[in-house]
C-alpha cells in the first residue's frame, strides 16, 4: 500500500468517524437537552452540558463503545454537579449577595424548582424518560432501595404544589 | 388519585419539554475541540467558547512566538467554518482590541478538569497551566472535618464523567482545598496514583477516610 493509499484510507476513516458523530449527535441532541434542562431547570445551562458532553465524545469518538449509554451516564452526572453548583450559589447568594445569582435566567419546571436534584432527577426519569426503579437506580449509580423514597418524597412535594 | 398525579406530572415535564427550543451546536463542537482538545472552559455562555479556547490555548502551549507570528490568521474552523463574536470571561479582562492571537502568558484561565472529573466529590476551580496534564485547583472545604492535622501532600484521586479514575491531585495546603492536578500518566508518573488504578472504576461520590 503505498503513501497515499494510506493517506485516502486515514481520510475515509475520518470522515466516517465524522459522519457517524454527527449522526449520533443529531438524534440524540434534542432529547437529552431537553431532558437536562428538566434535570437542571434551565435550558441555556442544560445545552451548555450538553453541549460539553458532546464535545468530549467527539474527542474519544473511536474509542466509546457504547456512545448511547456513555452519554446518558455522562449528561447525568454534568447535571447532578450542576445541581450540586445551583445549591452552593442558591446559598450564598442569598446571604450575601442576592444581586449576584446567576441562576435560573430562564427557569421552566417551575414546580420541580423546591425538589433536591436526585427527587428532581427520579420524577424526570420515571416520568419523562419513562424508566423504572431499577433503571433510575443504575443511571443515577445509587442502590435501587432509594429510588422509592426519593421518589415518593417527590411525589408529596408535588401533590402540594401541583396546581 | 395517585395515577392522576403521575398523568399530571407527565403532561406537565412533556409540556415543559417542548418549549426548550434546541439548537444544532455541532459547528461549535468542532470548533471546541480545535481550539482546547485538552482542558474545558468554564463557561459563562455557549458563544463565549472560541476566544476562551484561544486564551487557555495560549497558555497551555510553550511556543507563543509562534503562534505570534502568524498575525492576522484566523484561526483554523475546519470543515464547520467560523464562529460568531465572542466575549471572553477570565479571571482578567482582556484588552478590548483582543487581537486574533493574543500573547496571553499570564492570565489565568479558570478551567474545569478534563472529561468533567470530580475531586473529593466536588467540581474543583482549576487554572490550566504551561503543562497540559497538570492543573492548580481548589476547593471550598475539604468534605469533611480534619481536625488540626497537616494535610499539605494528601493525595486524591479524580473521577471523570463515567466514574473512571482519570488522574490524581497532592494537596498543597494544609487543610487540603489548594491542589496540584494531574491528569492520565502524569498522575502515574507523579506518584499520586497507581498504574494500576488508573482508569479503574471509582464512585464519583466522596467517600471518608
Amino acid at each position: 500500500m503505498t503513501d497515499t493509499d494510506h493517506e485516502t484510507e486515514r481520510h475515509e476513516t475520518e470522515r466516517h468517524v465524522d459522519a457517524s458523530f454527527s449522526d449520533f449527535y443529531r438524534a440524540e441532541l434534542t432529547g437529552q437537552v431537553r431532558r437536562a434542562a428538566l434535570m437542571v431547570g434551565s435550558p441555556e445551562l442544560a445545552h451548555d452540558l450538553v453541549h460539553d458532553v458532546f464535545v468530549e465524545m467527539y474527542r474519544r469518538w473511536s474509542t466509546i463503545d457504547e456512545p448511547g449509554p456513555y452519554l446518558n451516564r455522562s449528561v447525568l452526572n454534568r447535571c447532578r454537579d450542576a445541581g450540586r453548583a445551583r445549591s452552593r450559589r442558591t446559598r450564598l447568594s442569598d446571604h450575601l449577595r442576592p444581586d449576584l445569582a446567576v441562576w435560573d435566567s430562564e427557569p421552566i419546571a417551575d414546580l420541580l424548582h423546591g425538589l433536591a436534584f436526585n427527587q428532581r432527577a427520579v420524577i424526570v426519569l420515571r416520568f419523562y424518560v419513562g424508566l423504572s426503579n431499577v433503571e433510575i437506580a443504575d443511571a443515577l449509580d445509587c442502590p435501587p432501595g432509594s429510588v422509592g423514597p426519593w421518589l415518593n418524597r417527590a411525589l408529596e412535594h408535588l401533590r402540594k404544589v401541583m396546581p | 388519585m395517585t395515577s392522576t398525579l403521575e398523568h399530571e406530572i407527565a403532561v406537565y415535564l412533556r409540556s415543559q419539554a417542548q418549549r426548550v427550543e434546541v439548537t444544532d451546536e455541532l459547528d461549535a463542537i468542532e470548533n471546541d475541540f480545535l481550539l482546547l482538545p485538552r482542558a474545558r472552559v468554564v463557561l459563562r455562555h455557549r458563544r463565549l467558547a472560541p476566544v476562551l479556547g484561544v486564551a487557555a490555548a495560549m497558555l497551555m502551549i510553550g511556543g507563543l512566538a509562534v503562534v505570534a507570528q502568524r498575525g492576522g490568521e484566523t484561526l483554523p474552523g475546519g470543515a464547520f467554518g467560523s464562529v460568531p463574536d465572542p466575549v471572553v470571561d477570565v479571571t482578567a479582562t482582556p484588552p478590548a482590541n483582543l487581537a486574533p492571537f493574543p500573547v496571553a502568558t499570564d492570565v489565568p484561565v479558570e478551567v474545569l478538569l478534563p472529561d468533567g472529573a470530580v475531586l473529593n466529590g466536588v467540581v474543583p476551580s482549576c487554572i490550566a497551566t504551561a503543562d497540559p496534564g497538570v492543573f492548580e485547583c481548589s476547593i471550598d472545604a475539604f468534605p469533611e472535618p480534619l481536625g488540626t492535622l497537616d494535610y499539605t501532600g494528601y493525595t486524591s484521586v479524580i473521577v471523570d464523567d463515567t466514574s473512571h479514575v482519570s488522574g490524581g491531585c497532592r494537596a498543597t495546603n494544609s487543610d487540603a482545598t489548594e491542589y496540584l492536578c494531574y491528569v492520565g500518566d502524569r498522575a502515574v508518573d507523579e506518584f499520586v496514583v497507581s498504574s494500576g488504578y488508573l482508569g479503574q472504576y471509582s464512585p464519583r461520590e466522596y467517600a471518608a477516610g
